[in-house]
């Protein structure tokens, strides 16, 4: 059976100073090994969601917190962040403001030293992050003199550090090029089939997530609006018409036209070769 | 233009065998250089020092840096040693300025060495050793690790404003400091917008998850550390030796500009000539 | 309205050149991209436009003006220039005051600035805000208030790096209809840009920056298309344009296109075609 990795129950949130909830009676669960999209236009609350899921919210950010988030069975109101970092690596918009260290290598690190890793298990565990993300050509590196893509690999490795199970991206390739930021995708999505990390991602590119994706969740104004699979959320009348992905929306306009929904298939094309073979069948 | 500044930085990529030595040693050996040089005030110790620098610098890739900055220093240290020549009230004046010159060019080129070759890093680390909290060392290295970063971004913010037809130096000192709050506005907010974003991802990272933390490296003292504090303890035992016991230096040390040769002298003579030489 | 005659820089005498012989022409109100791989030399080019930077050789025009020659506050009248994050130029202690920045600083008549600014105002939708600290703005909205707050100078060209940073799809799309806006007032734009979809939703016209040279100029239709082109861009190939190289091998007649609505009519008549086929 497949446990349940992320538990989230009713949770709101206020942050101090601020007029109205970011997170308005959110409920819904992840399973283990799941790819979870998060999408929504900016300020719906994506990020203040997934600080709840490490427990930024509400150990790091003060503000009414109402409802419960549980992590693998652990509710996070009971541990900290540093203590749920086992369990959860957390990557960040900005490339630049989450390296602290002075080379990738001691970036990569940072987190086992805080947790008291010996040494040689330490440089163990850097080596097969290093191969693991291709990373050998900057290890070494200052975290200045490469590019905001490396930056973000070097993020990755980071949060990977410490072998967390669930991995919790919020817009992390919003600064970088389009190259890097299908790189980084391709990445994540290798994570998560080849070494079953449960990913649940802030993203604005969803054109080019759908062929690994298996759940997306929808936030309007705090308010969690639809979840579910990638068919249930596209033909749901609650998702936006303006935000769907390029190949399920042409396909839905040529259903609209001529009907091709429920003929010989009741599925919506998400990818380039679903939408050319679901054509060529017809 | 400012942007070259940024070069210094990439430090940690260019390695040489002077990054090598421990800090702790370098320090050591910097405090027993010094003791000694301005201690010694004869011109044969200063050229051996000097001539013992040399290799040092070669080694720390520092030559050509040290060479730029004697350019700018050589004025400076020619007028002190003149002035000093012509106006000390004491035997041999020459001799004492042309240390002082020389004890200027020795201790810019074992100070620029010894910042060349140290790096934040190192400091840290020797906070670390000497018990030090941790939060302190790794606060040090961070704010070098941003130092980039944020000339990078004033370049922009200067840009930007620049754009919007701010005019940096213009006007009188008051309008010149009014013309620094655009700039300066923006430069303490996204700073300040950084420091929370680095203290959500080291939190996120497992900040002081544990009171044993551990450190991938660490300052281990090697053979050639040993080396070079013994041999800065010999320097300093030496100039303590010198001090404290008055000796004298060896006769083949001690080397003082003739009288005939004193700057003063010669000065005067030049004068005279001179003199003579309208009034035919 | 912007003339680039054989441009070269560099920032360092030992290095290569940045901009190596660029030469071309912007027309007024016409609406521009210009994309090229990171660390191409875009930002080195458009730090020209206003005289930030000045050519080794070559000249550079702006509307007529030798850049060489202007100093940066008279060019701030003629071209605006909105930086990507616009946490590097807001300081104001309330959004009002930050539009007036500029006027102020070029001394424009109060009535002249006055008009100009409630212009933006009503256009960018920004009226609720103008007594807001710029600081406590939502991203998108400091975006909009950080480009206002360039354009209040009246200037004839507009200049935007990175304009959809970190903006989503409706900010995106709101701010490429008045860009639109603008170009029909007369006024010339110029994006520096890795988004895709959002030039080929809104520029006509792009140019690719390779090697310090300029590697393709032309309609995006045309420019876009081309695939080793785009890998040199640091682009990726739009999802569009892949569907229509697929549908291709399944009907050589299959015209390719990358505009959505031109897609969807000649995959309707592919199926029409294909249906009268099979009968």
């Amino acid at each position: 059976m497949v446990e349940t990795a992320i538990k989230i129950d009713n949770v709101s949130f206020k942050y101090r100073n601020a007029d109205s909830f970011a997170l308005k009676r959110v409920t819904f669960e992840v399973a283990e090994g799941e790819f979870i999209l998060l999408a929504g236009f900016s300020g719906s609350g994506k990020s203040t969601l997934l600080k709840c899921l490490n427990g930024l919210i509400p150990h790091f950010h003060a503000g009414r917190f109402g409802g419960t988030v549980e992590i693998f069975g652990e509710s996070t109101l009971e541990s900290d962040t540093p203590q749920l970092a086992k369990q959860v690596g957390f990557v960040f918009q900005n490339p630049e403001n989450q390296i602290s260290n002075l080379t990738v290598e001691r970036e990569i690190a940072f987190p086992l030293e805080n947790f008291g890793v010996p040494k040689n298990e330490i440089i163990s565990r850097v080596d097969e992050l290093v191969a693991l993300l291709n990373m050998e050509e900057i290890r070494y590196r200052s975290p200045y003199s490469i590019s905001g893509g490396e930056q973000q690999l070097t993020a990755i490795a980071a949060a990977l550090a410490l072998d967390p199970k669930i991995l919790v991206l919020d817009e992390v390739t919003a600064h970088l090029s389009p190259r890097s930021a299908v790189h980084i995708l391709t990445l994540l999505n290798e994570l998560n089939k080849k070494h079953k990390k449960t990913i649940i991602i802030a993203e604005h590119r969803l054109d080019r997530c759908l062929n690994f994706a298996d759940k997306l969740a929808f936030l309007e104004k705090g308010q969690l609006k639809v979840f579910g699979d990638l068919q249930a959320v596209f033909q749901s009348k609650e998702f936006p018409t303006n935000m769907l992905p390029k190949i399920p929306s042409l396909f839905l306009k040529l259903d609209k036209k001529i009907g091709l929904l429920g003929d010989k298939t009741s599925t919506i094309p998400l990818t380039v070769d679903e939408l050319v073979a679901t054509l060529n069948n017809r | 233009m400012s942007l070259k500044i940024l070069e210094y930085f990439n430090y940690l990529e260019h390695k040489s065998p002077m990054h090598y030595i421990d800090p702790r040693g370098k320090t050591l050996f910097i405090i027993a250089i010094t003791c000694l040089t301005i201690y010694l005030d004869q011109i044969i110790p200063m050229c051996i020092i000097l001539v013992a620098l040399l290799p040092l610098i070669y080694f720390g890739n520092f030559m050509k840096r040290w060479l730029k900055s004697l350019l700018f220093l050589i004025p400076v240290i020619l007028l002190v040693v003149i002035l000093n020549a012509l106006f000390l009230k004491i035997d041999y004046p020459t001799t004492i300025a042309i240390v002082l010159g020389l004890r200027l060019i020795i201790l810019s080129g074992f100070f620029g060495l010894i910042f060349q070759t140290v790096s934040p890093d190192d400091i840290s680390q020797t906070l670390i050793k000497f018990k030090f909290p941790y939060s302190f060392a790794w606060a040090i290295s961070t704010a070098y690790r941003f130092i980039p970063t944020l000339a990078k971004e004033t370049n922009i913010i200067i840009d930007a404003q620049k754009s919007r037809g701010l005019q940096i130096d213009r006007g009188n000192l008051f309008k010149r400091v009014r013309n620094m709050i655009p700039l300066l506005i923006p430069i303490f907010a996204t700073a300040l917008r950084r420091s929370w974003q680095l203290a959500e991802a080291i939190e996120s990272r497992g900040w002081n998850a544990t009171k044993n933390r551990t450190y991938l490296y660490s300052l281990k003292l090697k053979w050639w550390d040993i080396i070079v504090i013994l041999l800065s303890l010999t320097l300093f035992a030496l100039f303590l030796y010198l001090a404290i016991a008055d000796v004298s230096l060896p006769f083949w040390m001690v080397y003082k500009i003739p009288e005939r040769f004193e700057l003063k002298r010669l000065f005067l003579i030049a004068w005279e000539w001179i003199k003579n030489l309208f009034s035919k | 309205m912007i003339e680039f005659e054989n441009v070269f820089f560099k920032y360092d005498p030992k290095t290569d050149y940045v901009l190596n012989d660029i030469t071309f022409k912007i027309d007024k109100a016409e609406f521009v991209a210009i994309v090229g791989k990171n660390g191409v030399g875009k930002t080195t080019l458009i730090k020209h436009f206003n005289g930030l930077l000045k050519p080794n050789d070559g000249i550079v025009r702006i509307d007529s003006l030798d850049i060489v020659k202007e100093p940066i506050s008279k060019m701030a009248s003629i071209i605006g220039f909105s930086f990507q994050n616009p946490n590097h130029q807001l300081f104001a202690q309330n959004v009002k005051k930050e539009l007036e920045f500029g006027p102020k600083n070029l001394k424009i008549e109060e009535s002249v600035r006055d008009a100009t600014i409630q212009n933006l105002v009503d256009t960018f939708q920004i009226n609720h805000l103008l007594e807001r600290s710029p600081f406590e703005l939502s991203g998108g909205e400091r975006r909009l208030v950080s480009i206002a707050s360039v354009l209040t100078m009246n200037q004839q060209i507009l200049v935007l790096d990175e304009p959809t940073y970190g903006q989503d799809y409706r900010q995106k799309k709101h701010l490429g209809l008045f860009l639109k806006k603008l170009i029909e007032e007369g006024i010339t734009v110029v994006v520096v840009s890795h988004d895709m979809d959002f030039i080929l939703d809104f520029i006509p016209r792009t140019i690719v920056l390779s090697n310090g040279k300029i590697a393709a100029d032309g309609e995006t239709v045309k420019v876009l298309s081309d695939q080793t082109l785009l890998q040199n861009a640091d682009l990726v190939s739009p999802l569009l344009l892949d569907l229509c190289y697929s549908l291709q091998q399944i009907d050589d007649t299959f015209t390719t296109s990358i505009n959505e609505q031109e897609v969807f009519e000649n995959i309707l008549s592919m199926l029409s075609k294909k249906q009268k086929m099979s009968r």
